[in-house]
This record gives structure tokens, C-alpha cells and sequence, in this order.
């Protein structure tokens, strides 16, 4: 019985099936491709061509920086320079495709530099579709010569949008905590830097301690908690004047702050009398809202990127765990349920996953999952990973990794690492002193 | 296109503006408590130069640390134990005997906690002390809370020996 | 001169068009010249496997006899479909952000008796140039009928080919 109910099911399948293929499109037969490989596509990135002396230089070095960028990213494979044919002395040259196609790449990037005088330089680039031989984007740029890795940054950006469809985050910008000095003794100053490590300055000079700083979404501006005068307070940078201000007047210490996603609030926690709670401050009128209200320990607040729902940690309900609210505060719900206490998440840009650190059995980990606490997936784990942070397109996360620290006393190194939620390739942030508590900017403007 | 220009030239000179912001960033006075440990205060030489407040402030230093300036708790807790509660008995006596200065309960906690989370803690800890000591007669304008987090720690380690050194409340004179 | 100059060369929908063509001409020599030598290879292969593996399948999907089989030759059978759709799939590599396109991409293709692929068409000019997620994506669907060439033609039955549509679905990505 079951054999014959089986056998007439796949005969009408079959009917079925012919049928489409044969009348469904003007006869023609249809063909439907519904699996494939998410792999990092090969590319091959020429040497940007510059002539003589200084723009050959800047060209050689643009290129590396793509390549940095796109590799990084988990999402390229870069193929050796040196297995180069004869690569296009010029953009606009049409490249022989033919010279390429056997190394497996699929996609080639050439570029120039020229001298316009002295400090400009124009820079044009051509991405080409190996395989369709094709160009699929070009771009020319006149900058100053001293700009040269933010066009690369932007050139990484285009190349990552017109190859994956999604917005890049190269042309972006890390603030951190670097920390010097024996681990009880710690000298912490604020810095920033390209995403990618490069152009490194530092903000304040360790004569006071900071902590946690996060870029606005809107302006130049960081929001951290810095012990000026002994007094921990949340302030605001401006990256333009150098300046910082204090965040309104609270009683107790203000911590944990961070943007909304309009930029317009800040939203952060006041611990006053052994009592932490979430609160935001409006910007514009100094309104001060407290969101929770609970002995317990609320704090690590991150808003949903519509702005309407707030992420943080809580040990109400006995171990600090991951809770979800109205924005007004209301409807306070846990979502993470897995083993072990799970804090500091953040949402990423794009609304779907949130980022979080979790502690289990002495061991620390980084995450994401669905704001509903559903599909958890540990990306990273140490002694100590802490504070993740989204690249603006949500695709890397950076934190910090403390290694656990040697028992004579000496201290051990904390730096940064980022880590794409794709294939988990995990690589260091080279700072030039150990670095925590990183912030990635959104795309700078332009 | 103008515009575009105006744009790059602007982030060029945005991160000339960082370059300027180092220089000429406040400089605060620098962490003068010390939080750390007992023995680098007691280490410490008298500068001959010192005032003699600050002499006194030193000797008294010195005596609230023979009495013990410091209480420890439990993973991830705030509560006092009873060997706390004792430490603290005698801490008020000495708050008591020496109505002229005012104090600081800094919290701190072990590195085994995420940064936000254990300031917060620190806070927990910091006031449990500072409640019990106002319990016991101390009038609460002299004492200030700071938490430190696990900022820092007294002994560096990563093993539990040196983290239930570092979850720590200790009173220092103000 | 000097400042940023938006994106392209020319207008990129225009760059787009026109090089399609050209490369495409272009393409359709080298893939056949490529191609001619692994069509060699594979005949064999697919002779055996026609006169065995498929008869043994289409069996036991069908439940029927060798007569009803070769009823329905001039028809494309399953085994027939699946066959070019597991090759093809084999060359698809397609980004996460794949998973923002949320319809099938529709490829008009044109091919040899001996399986090569003549042309690749993307069928929706006007969301190619819409919508990036889509452009990029079916960028990837282009590169991999392309790469597929020569296409495991069912035998006695490429006319059907000269002129076929394939509909990449990336709805398997998810959880990115």
C-alpha cells in the first residue's frame, strides 16, 4: 500500500514537472539553480601603475591596502602578485582576460596615480569581471598625495559594494583605550586610528583614566566615561576641537554610555547608593529619562538601530543576563537563555543579530544572535574577550583579548582582534601599545 | 562636484584637528588615591617638603591599614560576611577617633567580569561599606563611594587566589 | 579637473551594456576553445553513466518499465535536469549578501550542441540596474553558467538547449 502510494506520487511529480518545463515560458525549458558555495572570491589586485618615483610608490601601496581590506573582510582571496602575467599598464586598457582566467580569478582590479603637481594626485580605478569580461565600476579621484590610503579605504568600499551587493565599512575609523604600564598600574588613553590601525593618534594624554568610548552615528563626536578629577563621569569628545564636556550633573557615577541611533541621546547607567539603573539624556534639552528601575545591577544599554526597542545586562533575575525593552522602558523581557551569564550586547547596524560577550566555566566568548535570543553562534573565545563592536555594514565585529595574566605578577598583553561572522577568520588590530574597549565609527562622510 | 571636494579637504583637516586635540587636552590631576596596595603606600617615603597635614594624613594612613582598610567578598556579590563586618567594627572606631578627615570607600572587583557590569559591582561593594559604617555612627557626609571596576587590581593573576584579593572595598583617607 | 568624480568613467549603466556585448562576443571564443578539449573527456563518462545510472534511476523514481522511459524521451527527464543543475551549482559562489535578494535571477542562456555556452543574458536589465544586491548577485549567476561551460547536455536532446532559461535562486543563504 505505502509502495503504491509512493510510486504514483512520483509519477505525478514527474507530469508535473515536464509540464513546466515544456509550456511554462514560451517553450522554453527552465532550469532553476537553488544551491551554491558562499566562498571567498578570488581576486587579482594589479599594482595601481604610476610612472616615475612617488606615484609608483603611492600606486604599490594603494594596492596593498585593497588587498589588506578586502582579505580581511572574509570575503575576498586574494591571488599573489607575483603569479601575474603581464598586468594592464593603465586602467582604461582593457585587460587580456585570458592571462587571468587560469589562476581562478574571477575578478581583477587595475588602477593608476598621477602627478597633477606637487601635493595632487589623481587616482582612477577599474574593477573588471574576470569571467564575463566585463568592467563592472570605475572610479577617478584628484585628492592630495597625503590622502592616499583614504582613497584606497574608498576604492575598498566600491570594490566590496559593486562585488557583494552590501555597503563596506572600510572608509571607517576605530576609537580604543590604550593601555600602557604594569596591569595594577594601568596608564589608559583614548586614540584613534584608521579601521585598519593606520594614521594612530592619541586623544588624551593618561592623566586620567577612561573607559568604554563610542563614536555618535551623526557627528564627529565620543561618548566615554573618563575619571577626571577622580570622578567617573560620562563625557562627550568632539573630534573636531579636542574638547570635552561633561554630561549633565548626576549625583552618582555615570557610565556605560552610547549614542541613539539619531544621535541625539545619550543612553548610559547611573549607579547611585548600590543601585545601577539605565537612563538616557536628550542632547538637546538635557532631559534626563530613567528607563529602569530595579535594585538590581541594569547597565551596558544599546538601542535597536530603529530606535525603538533597548538592549542591556541585568543580574535581576540573579546572574547578569541579556534583556530586551521598550524604548520608553516598559516590557522587560530576557533573551538569553544559554549557559552561563551573558552581557555587554550590541546591535548591529543593520537590526537582525546582536553581538554580546558571554562567560561560561572560566572561559570568555564573543557571539551574536537573533534579538529574540535565538541562534546563538560564539565566534571567539579567551581568557578574556570582551566589547564587541560592529563594523558599519554588521559583517565584522572588533573587541579585545587580554591573555590570562603570568601568577609572578607581570602583566599580560591586551589587544585588538576583529573577526568576520562569515567564515570567523579572527586577525589582530596592530596598535602601538595594547589596546581595549574598541569603537568602530560609522562610514565617514563625504 | 565642488562638493566633493570640500568634503576631502575637510576630513584632511579633521585629522589634523585629532593631531591638535592631544596637546591640548585637559590634564587632570593625576589618580592621587591609592587604590592600589597596602604595601606601596606604606613603601612610600615621606617627602621631607610635606606639609604636616599631610604627614598626618600619612600617619593615619599608616594606622588604618595596621587596623586593616580593606574587606573582601565573594564572586560576584556585595554582601558583607561576618569577618567583614568585624574589619569594618574597628575601621569605624578609628572613622571615629578621627573626626577631622574624611574618607574614601573605593570599590573594585576581580578581572573575571565584563567592564560595565563590574563598575557597577564596585559601586555595590563601595556602599555596602559606606552603609555599614554609617550604620555604625559614621556621618555619611565624610564618606565618598568611588568604584574602580577591575580597573585595579591589587594583585595581578589569573588564578582565584589573587582574584578574591581583588574583590576588594578598601577605605583610604580622603 | 580635481575633486571626486561620482563613480564612473561614463554613466555605468552605459559602460555596462556595451561591454557586455562586446566581451561576450569575445567570451563565446574563448570558453569554445576552452571547452572542446573537457567535452572530449566527458563524453565518455556520460556514456556510460546514460546507459546505466540514469536507466537505473529513472527506474526506481518512476517505478516503471525501460518502454514508458523511452516514451517520454523527447521529453527532459529529472535525471536530465538535475544532471546541468549539479554541475552549474558546483560554480555558483555567491556572497552572504546574496540573501538580501529575495526572487529568483533569471538568465537567458544560449548553447552548442556540445553543451558550450553561446551567451549569458540577465534577463531584469531594470532591477540589474536598481538594485545592487541584485546586480551583484547575478553577477555571480553570469560567472557561474559561464565557468559551467561546456553543460552536461542530456544526449539526442541539446536542441532544447539552443535556447534555455536558468533561474538562480539564492533563498539557501540564510542564517548570515
Amino acid at each position: 500500500m505505502r509502495n503504491y502510494l509512493n510510486s504514483s506520487f512520483f509519477k505525478v511529480l514527474i507530469f508535473f514537472y515536464s509540464f513546466l518545463i515544456s509550456n511554462s515560458f514560451a517553450d522554453d525549458v527552465r532550469i532553476k539553480i537553488n544551491s551554491g558555495q558562499v566562498e571567498p572570491l578570488p581576486i587579482a589586485i594589479a599594482d595601481f601603475t604610476g610612472g616615475e618615483g612617488k606615484a609608483n610608490e603611492i600606486g604599490r601601496q594603494i594596492a596593498e591596502v585593497i588587498s589588506n581590506n578586502l582579505v580581511g573582510s572574509g570575503q575576498f582571496k586574494a591571488v599573489e602578485s607575483a603569479a601575474f602575467i603581464a598586468p594592464p599598464t593603465s586602467p582604461s586598457v582593457r585587460p587580456n582576460f585570458t592571462d587571468w582566467t587560469p589562476l581562478g580569478i574571477k575578478a581583477l582590479i587595475t588602477g593608476s596615480v598621477k602627478n597633477i603637481n606637487e601635493q595632487q594626485v589623481e587616482v582612477e580605478f577599474r574593477l573588471w569581471d574576470v569571467i564575463a569580461e566585463t568592467d563592472l565600476i570605475g572610479l577617478r579621484l584628484s585628492v592630495n598625495e597625503k590622502s592616499w590610503r583614504r582613497v584606497a579605504h574608498i576604492i575598498s568600499d566600491e570594490i566590496f559594494e559593486r562585488l557583494s551587493g552590501d555597503s563596506g565599512y572600510f572608509d571607517t575609523r576605530i576609537v580604543y583605550v590604550a593601555e600602557s604600564g604594569a596591569q595594577n598600574k594601568r596608564l589608559k588613553r583614548l586614540a584613534i586610528m584608521d579601521q585598519d590601525g593606520e594614521n594612530h593618534q592619541y586623544l588624551t594624554d593618561g592623566s586620567f583614566l577612561v573607559l568604554t568610548p563610542r563614536f555618535s552615528p551623526t557627528t564627529q563626536e565620543i561618548t566615554y566615561l573618563a575619571y577626571f578629577k577622580n570622578e567617573p563621569r560620562v563625557y562627550i569628545f568632539n573630534l573636531e576641537t579636542g574638547e570635552q564636556e561633561l554630561l549633565g550633573s548626576f549625583p552618582g557615577m555615570t557610565f556605560a554610555p552610547r549614542f541613539s541611533p539619531q544621535g541625539d541621546k545619550i543612553i548610559m547607567s547611573l549607579a547611585e547608593k548600590g543601585v545601577t539603573d539605565i537612563y538616557t539624556m536628550n542632547l538637546n534639552n538635557q532631559e534626563v529619562v530613567r528607563l529602569t528601575n530595579s535594585p538590581s545591577i541594569d547597565t551596558s544599554p544599546s538601542f535597536s538601530p530603529d530606535g525603538k526597542k533597548i538592549i542591556f545586562n541585568s543580574d535581576r533575575g540573579g546572574s547578569q543576563q541579556i534583556y530586551i525593552m521598550d524604548a520608553s522602558g516598559k516590557n522587560i523581557k530576557r533573551i538569553s537563555y544559554g549557559q552561563g551569564r551573558y552581557a555587554t550586547p550590541v546591535w548591529a547596524p543593520k537590526g537582525k543579530l546582536i553581538a554580546f560577550t558571554k562567560m561560561f566555566k572560566n572561559t570568555f566568548y564573543i557571539g551574536v544572535m537573533s534579538p529574540d535570543g535565538s541562534g546563538e553562534r560564539l565566534l571567539a573565545k579567551g581568557y578574556l574577550v570582551e566589547g564587541p563592536t560592529w563594523a558599519p555594514n554588521g559583517r565584522v565585529l572588533m573587541y579585545f583579548k587580554q591573555d590570562a595574566p603570568i601568577d609572578d605578577g607581570k602583566s599580560s598583553s591586551v589587544n585588538l582582534y576583529k573577526i568576520d561572522i562569515t567564515g570567523f577568520r579572527e586577525t589582530r588590530v596592530i596598535t602601538p601599545s595594547d589596546g581595549s574597549d574598541p569603537a568602530w565609527s560609522p562610514l565617514i562622510p563625504n | 562636484m565642488n562638493k566633493n571636494i570640500i568634503a576631502l579637504i575637510g576630513a584632511v583637516a579633521l585629522l589634523s584637528a585629532c593631531e591638535t586635540a592631544s596637546q591640548k587636552v585637559v590634564t587632570g590631576s593625576a589618580a592621587s588615591s591609592s587604590s592600589g596596595s597596602a604595601s606601596a603606600s606604606t613603601s612610600s617615603s615621606v617627602d621631607k617638603s610635606k606639609s604636616l597635614f599631610a604627614q598626618a594624613k600619612q600617619t593615619a594612613s599608616d594606622k588604618l591599614i595596621a587596623i586593616g582598610d580593606r574587606v573582601l567578598f565573594d564572586y560576584d556579590s556585595a554582601k558583607l560576611d561576618s569577618s567583614a563586618k568585624i574589619m569594618l567594627d574597628a575601621q569605624s572606631r578609628f572613622l571615629r577617633a578621627n573626626t577631622d578627615m574624611n574618607f574614601i570607600v573605593e570599590g573594585h572587583c576581580d578581572e573575571r567580569g565584563t567592564r560595565e557590569y563590574n563598575l557597577a559591582l564596585g559601586e555595590q561593594r563601595a556602599t555596602a561599606v559606606r552603609d555599614y559604617l554609617v550604620i555604625n555612627g559614621i556621618d555619611p557626609d565624610r564618606i565618598k563611594v568611588i568604584s574602580y571596576g577591575k580597573e585595579k587590581p591589587a594583585v595581578v593573576g589569573s588564578n582565584g587566589m589573587a582574584w578574591s584579593k581583588n574583590r576588594r572595598a578598601v577605605t583610604i583617607i580622603d | 579637473m580635481g575633486g571626486f568624480k561620482p563613480k564612473c568613467l561614463q554613466p555605468e549603466a552605459e559602460i555596462i551594456k556595451n561591454r557586455q556585448k562586446e566581451s561576450l562576443a569575445k567570451g563565446i571564443l574563448n570558453t569554445l576553445a576552452k571547452s572542446q578539449k573537457k567535452v572530449e573527456k566527458n563524453k565518455k563518462d556520460k556514456k556510460e553513466y546514460n546507459n546505466t545510472e540514469i536507466l537505473k534511476k529513472i527506474k526506481k523514481i518512476a517505478g516503471n518499465s525501460n518502454r514508458q522511459v523511452q516514451q517520454t524521451e523527447i521529453k527532459l527527464s529529472i535525471t536530465d535536469i538535475n544532471k546541468i543543475q549539479n554541475h552549474v551549482k558546483k560554480f555558483w559562489n555567491v556572497s552572504y549578501a546574496a540573501s538580501e535578494v529575495k526572487m529568483v535571477i533569471t538568465l537567458k542562456i544560449r548553447t552548442s550542441v556540445d553543451g558550450s555556452i553561446k551567451s549569458v543574458i540577465i534577463y531584469d536589465k531594470n532591477l540589474y540596474q536598481k538594485d545592487k544586491f541584485y546586480r551583484a548577485t547575478a553577477d555571480t549567476a553570469r560567472r557561474a553558467v559561464l565557468d559551467s561551460s561546456p553543460l552536461p547536455l542530456p544526449k539526442g536532446k541539446e536542441k532544447k538547449f539552443e535556447n534555455f532559461l536558468f533561474d538562480f535562486d539564492p533563498s539557501f543563504i540564510t542564517n548570515y
